[in-house]
């Protein structure tokens, strides 16, 4: 299985958009880390190139590292076409209060909504939709899908290291 | 508006809010259900009403303390929060686990995937109506929580996992009552067969209703039990082996449509059924040959420190995938605990699963998801 094919399909689809590729911690795991503005458009690739095909949004989490806020997706394919893969941006807030914004990803892994309302309540990250997602990959309910409900007149990000401080 | 069924009774919309707090729900959520007379033509599901705090809690204290909170995650099957978290952690430290310990995690966890089978059941029961059945199985779950307060001292928040191992050696007898336990509860195989799945009333309730498709399991992310019903062949114990289980020799049930249409409610009470006969075989090998030597890596001190560096870390919960992303600034406290519970998932699901089903059906249909409201809210 060639190591860089990621690399060159995304690379192809969206000029300059890797970063970086490491190592995910002290496993074998590959992070590819991206520009943050082009996430959807990178997603979009490793969902629907058929020799990628990572159909499956394990998880997505939300780091606070210094002034930035990293985002990682851990990425598999149900098909067995690629090893599993994180894809990681960082973004930084104007402040350590303020939110920021990212593409979304819901409709090209819709596991991902509650996912996303999730580091959007807890972080502050908005994540915006484009007038491209009304095509959407999988046919999904958005609008149902389950809230988180924080208490009501609760300001600020909880998870945020500077909350409440 | 959805007329799935040809009995709709056309009636003007009514606007129904179950929850918090209800009997028919597993636990407090809150579902706002639009009925078209006795059929559930929309559903809103709110969740977050038992939100803790629980991972900025372990950010606030130390590492060993984290290790506790993650206990808290799932009270009904405590250890794989624990579990998860420390393998999480060794992966990170490079801190190896010796074979004994790693007998011992397997054996709670399958204790644990056990007791939380037999606590679907009785959720099943409730919702179907069988109030003597839940007797009996909590009679049978009380043994498996006697065999946690043996090892452990407690019977939910078991607290006993340390990076590196276990924090307590095996008791004796420990081992002798674990196979009396299995036996037991072998024999009572043949009783919850007969009192559920081969009960009429069980599968006129229960037999054809509210599948799910291969399709919905995928675009929600769900996982563990409820997508193996479905068909999807996902287990981390065989995809991704961790704590020893690529030597045992064990299957993943999966989901046959044996009363007609595959991922129905039924499918989803007899996988768990078929993976308790599982764990017990599990428990079988295990027990036969526990390794002899230490049960807690020496390295692991009072002052321990974790090193600067992240890791990831999954395991098969009695639910689902359960996955731990750890990162240290190699202090004393953790930089980020974030946990992937099965339990989103499974709720995402619900408003495609309940759209179309008559409102009878709606507390069986709750029930045979398995939601851990706990592990959702965190």
């Amino acid at each position: 299985m060639d190591k860089n094919l990621i690399v060159t399909k995304i690379n192809k689809a969206v000029q300059g958009a890797v970063l970086e590729v490491r190592r995910f911690g002290r496993s074998d795991t590959r992070s590819i880390w991206v520009e943050a503005q082009s996430i959807q458009k990178v997603a979009k690739i490793l969902r629907t190139d058929p020799e990628l095909s990572l159909d499956w949004l394990e998880n997505l989490s939300v780091v606070e590292l210094s002034d930035a806020l990293v985002i990682s997706y851990f990425l598999q394919s149900t098909q067995g076409t690629q090893p599993e893969v994180i894809l990681r941006a960082s973004v930084v807030p104007d402040s350590p209060t303020s939110p920021v914004k990212l593409p979304t990803i819901q409709t090209i892994w819709p596991m991902g909504i509650p996912m996303e309302r999730e580091a959007r309540e807890m972080f502050g990250i908005q994540f915006e939709t484009s007038p491209q997602d009304d095509d959407a990959d999988v046919e999904f309910d958005f609008e149902s899908s389950p809230s988180l409900c924080l208490p009501s007149g609760l300001s600020g990000f909880p998870l945020r290291k500077k909350f409440n401080k | 508006m959805n007329l799935t069924q040809p009995e709709s009774l056309k009636t003007d919309l009514t606007t129904w809010i179950i929850g918090p707090y209800h009997g028919s729900l597993p636990a407090p959520m809150r579902l706002s259900l639009s009925l078209d007379g006795e059929m559930i033509s929309d559903c809103h599901v709110e969740t977050g009403f038992l939100h803790r705090g629980l991972e900025k809690s372990c950010e606030l204290h130390s590492w060993k303390a984290a290790v506790a909170y993650s206990d808290h995650l799932d009270p009904e099957c405590a250890i794989f929060g624990e579990l998860v978290l420390c393998l999480a952690v060794e992966q990170l430290s490079e801190l190896e686990v010796p074979e004994r310990a790693q007998s011992i995690r397997v054996i709670l966890s399958e204790l644990a995937r056990i007791s939380g089978h037999l606590s679907f059941m009785v959720r099943m029961a409730k919702a179907v109506g069988s109030e003597t059945i839940i007797h009996y199985l909590l009679r049978d779950r009380e043994r498996i929580l006697d065999l946690f307060e043996l090892l452990t001292g407690a019977r939910f928040s078991l607290n006993f996992l340390r990076f590196g191992g276990v924090s307590a050696d095996v008791t004796d007898g420990f081992i002798e009552r674990v196979l009396e336990v299995c036996e037991l509860i072998r024999i009572r195989m043949k009783e919850y067969n007969d009192l559920f799945t081969f009960n009429f009333g069980f599968l006129k309730r229960t037999a054809q209703v509210v599948p799910i498709s291969k399709r919905l399991v995928l675009a929600s992310g769900m996982t563990g039990p409820n997508a193996r019903a479905s068909g999807i062949e996902l287990d981390v114990r065989k995809k991704f082996p961790y704590s020893g289980y690529s030597k045992l020799d064990f299957s993943v049930p999966v989901g046959r449509g044996d009363s007609g249409i595959l991922g129905d409610v039924h499918d989803r009470f007899l996988i768990r059924l078929r993976e308790i006969t599982e764990s017990m075989e599990i428990l079988k090998q295990l027990l036969d040959v526990v390794p002899s030597g230490e049960y807690l890596n020496r390295k692991f001190k009072r002052d321990f420190v974790v090193p600067a560096g992240e890791a990831y870390a999954r395991v098969e919960s009695s639910r689902g995938l359960l996955g731990c992303h750890v990162v240290s600034d190699g202090g004393p406290t953790p930089s980020r605990v974030q946990f992937r519970t099965p339990t989103v998932a499974n709720l995402m699901a619900i408003p495609q699963v309940v759209r179309g089903i008559r409102i009878e059906d709606l507390p069986v249909v709750l029930a045979s998801l398995d939601l851990g409201i706990a592990e959702a809210d965190r």
